[in-house]
């Protein structure tokens, strides 16, 4: 009975997952001018003060406990909704880098994938942030840390350059064999 | 030639077809070095399919190409969501971490199939040798599931959603062993069904997945190229982010 459960949730889950991959889920771009009408303007200052560990120091001594709570919470959801929005947008310029390496031209090509590549990290860096954010909205007054398990941002940062080395030199071979 | 004849014929055909199709359609894109097992398990299915349309149904040969064609067929299946994996780690190397948690997920679920087997009454049916593969086929389709769940979340989560073939090859095999775990379970364990629509239902699924495949290789993108890139924060976005994330999680 319990193999059989599993075996249930598992499918259903599977299922589930096909579907949600599988439909429309982001706003639809198909140009630029959709790519205007549809983004979220999200300012990253006003993300970085609903975060400031000062202003959360002020919060936390100007108010009562009770109140800090409530407007703690407050803060995190809005932290919640921007990342959601910065997401969004991130997904649409990925649609748009897709769209422009459809163009047969290599400059906007690699223009493309970086823009790709950017918000692909982008994503990630999301995926990592959001859990911690719903941790503060769940318990306010928390200031610990996550145990990282991802590879460290330099290494990344060293491999992406490489990588962004090797292909300034194709197009640069390229360029001068056209 | 009765209805069920005809629409069996119809199903074993038009996977067929549509398969050396895609495989076709990555040679002609250049896929075929990409993704060179999703390339072979194309070929290899409508290739035993062929052999076993020349065979007398039913005699031995014919079993033992069928059996052993689709155990083949599950464990190059298996080695696709790893050339899956491995396309998307070796594009985007962020994406690094998948490989360690892809073989902890993995044995996890081997784990989970292998005392399912073992704590099952076993088989119950006439034929036990064929009860018996049946009830192995479900545990390798366990852990095959297991993985594309991790797969499929993994893609819907960062968004690779439009017109990316491995996510377009994660979701046919997502679609096809889901409902192949859920028929298996209801031949093998519940006896809720009978052979005929065990067959039926078993090729109506495979077709799904061979269907969105072919959605993925086969359909033209249906919309035009843009020629230049809008101007945009995701680098900012990108340092604040970085920032955060070295100050809320400990090296």
């Amino acid at each position: 009975m319990v193999s059989t459960l599993t075996i249930l949730l598992v499918s259903v889950v599977s299922l589930f997952l096909v579907w949600k991959v599988l439909r429309p889920s982001f706003p639809q771009v198909k140009s630029l001018e959709d790519w205007e009408a549809r983004k979220h303007e999200v300012d990253p200052d006003i993300f970085r003060l609903l975060l400031d560990p000062a202003e959360e120091q002020y919060l936390r001594r100007s108010f009562s406990p009770g109140e800090f709570r409530a407007l703690q919470r407050r803060r995190m959801a809005l932290a919640l909704h921007a990342i959601r929005m910065v997401g969004d947008n991130a997904a649409m310029l990925m649609k748009l880098g897709q769209l422009a390496k459809l163009e047969a031209n290599p400059a906007l090509t690699k223009e493309a994938e970086d823009l790709i590549y950017g918000a692909l990290r982008l994503r990630v860096n999301l995926l990592r942030v959001q859990p911690y954010l719903f941790l503060k909205w769940l318990l306010p007054g928390w200031t610990g840390k996550f145990p990282a398990v991802e590879v460290p941002y330099e290494e990344l940062l060293s491999y992406f350059n490489r990588i962004r080395q090797q292909r300034q030199l194709e197009l640069k071979q390229a360029l001068m064999a056209s | 030639m009765n209805f069920f004849h005809l629409l069996t014929s119809a199903l074993w055909f038009l996977p067929l077809a549509l398969q050396l199709a895609i495989a076709v359609s990555m040679l002609y894109r250049g896929l075929a070095r990409q993704f060179p097992f999703f390339f072979t398990y194309n070929l290899t299915l409508p290739a035993r399919d062929l052999i076993l349309a020349s065979l007398p149904y039913g005699g031995n040969l014919y079993s033992a190409v069928y059996w052993w064609g689709d155990g083949a067929a599950i464990l190059l299946a298996l080695v696709v969501i790893v050339e899956v994996a491995f396309h998307l780690v070796g594009r985007y190397p962020f994406l690094r971490f998948l490989f360690k948690v892809l073989p902890s997920i993995a044995a996890i679920a081997a784990v989970a199939a292998m005392a399912s087997l073992i704590w099952t009454r076993g088989p119950a049916g006439a034929d036990i040798v064929l009860e018996w593969t049946i009830y192995i086929e479900r545990s390798v389709r366990f852990l095959q599931v297991c993985l594309l769940i991790l797969m499929l979340a993994l893609m819907s989560r960062l968004g690779l959603s439009w017109r990316n073939y491995p996510l377009g090859i994660a979701a046919g095999f997502g679609l096809y062993a889901a409902f192949d775990l859920l028929l298996l379970e209801l031949r093998a364990h519940l006896h809720a069904l009978t052979d005929n629509s065990f067959v039926l239902l078993r090729s109506t699924a495979y077709n799904l997945g061979v269907l969105i495949w072919a959605a993925y290789f086969l359909l033209p993108l249906g919309e035009g190229p843009i020629n230049r890139l809008p101007p945009n924060d995701l680098g900012q976005w990108n340092d604040e982010l970085n920032q955060k994330v070295d100050k809320w999680y400990r090296r």
